[in-house]
């Protein structure tokens, strides 16, 4: 069965898609945070993408692996994450599905029903 | 290691306390601590430590304040019956931290059902935390609440019952709400939930959007 994604999943999973940003050489956990932040454009708890992150990792979706610490970190390790090719399946399914949505409809919308 | 780091190690797995400290002490060092005030860097950090609260914790910690409440009031006043309008305030309050517990869950995950399931475990949670202080307190405060007017009803089904101890038979009858109460837990931090759902839902459709950026952040 494909996996359903939520917006916040979908969202962690195009950060760690873009290669041309920071995070395509550095994908850890503060970098996707300010990411994803960025995208939607709204002020997002850590909590909630290390939840997220934490859930895909559970669901096969991505993938991690520890990477050395830095003196500004206090010399704490950064864990690396990296989309696995489930993910790359999910996400293309997601935009499938939204584009069989939106099929037919010309945008952007105008006017009330 | 200050207060938050303590926290925030007893809310991760063992696993990640190194990783998300670090990327949180990051954050706090080069973006937040030159930007903000003392104070206002302060409240960033035990922010982010909060997020990282589960509803099952939160629904606990309010189980706890609202069973320890509950005890302080029996201990001032054992015979103080529960006014209508005491009870009211207290579930009116229970419902409002609910929806908000549920609020911020929903929020974090952008998925209704996130909202919903949140309430319903907050709520089971919570009922289930002041489960256990209602049986302290009857054990605790038998010989005094047992003349209160709200405990004629039991005390009557007490001396019908067969039990020879009313300690005992309390337990029993306590015990036996158990299943009702969880259940009522669920379903009213259910509809906490369903309310905190639609309000995120309200609030993501009114919320003003710009265009989807295509530069990189900073």
């Amino acid at each position: 069965m494909a996996e359903h994604l939520g917006a916040l999943e979908q969202a962690v999973l195009l950060a760690l898609v873009r290669q041309r940003t920071e995070l395509g050489k550095e994908a850890y956990g503060r970098a996707i945070l300010k990411e994803v932040a960025h995208r939607l454009d709204r002020e997002l708890a850590a909590g909630a993408v290390y939840a997220t992150l934490d859930r895909l990792e559970g669901k096969g979706l991505v993938s991690s692996r520890l990477g050395p610490g830095t003196a500004v970190r206090g010399g704490r390790p950064k864990r690396h994450y990296a989309i696995t090719s489930d993910g790359i399946e999910a996400l293309n399914n997601a935009k499938a599905a939204i584009d069989r949505l939106w099929a037919g409809l010309r945008t952007p919308l105008k006017g009330t029903l | 290691m200050n207060w938050g780091d303590v926290a925030l190690r007893l809310l991760v797995r063992a696993r990640d306390r190194e990783t998300i400290s670090g990327d949180l002490l990051e954050e706090y060092r080069e973006e937040v601590q030159p930007k903000r005030s003392p104070m206002a860097a302060r409240l960033w950090y035990a922010r982010q430590v909060v997020s990282f609260v589960s509803p099952l914790a939160w629904g606990v910690a309010i189980g706890v304040a609202a069973g320890a409440l509950q005890l302080l009031e029996t201990a001032i006043e054992p015979l103080a019956d529960d006014s209508a309008g005491g009870m009211m305030a207290i579930v009116g309050s229970l419902m409002l931290l609910w929806t908000l517990t549920s609020v911020a869950a929903g929020r974090r995950t952008d998925r209704f059902r996130a909202a919903v399931v949140s309430g319903c475990l907050v709520g089971i949670a919570t009922m289930a935390v002041i489960y256990v202080s209602s049986i302290v307190r009857v054990n605790v405060f038998l010989d005094q609440i047992r003349y209160r007017g709200d405990w004629v009803n039991l005390v009557s089904r007490f001396h019908a019952s067969g039990f020879h101890s009313l300690r005992a038979y309390a337990n029993y009858e306590y015990f036996r709400q158990l299943p009702i109460l969880l259940t009522l837990g669920a379903v009213a931090g259910g509809c906490c939930g369903t309310v905190a759902g639609t309000i995120n839902g309200r609030v993501r459709k009114g919320a003003p959007r710009t265009a989807t950026p295509d530069s990189p952040p900073r």
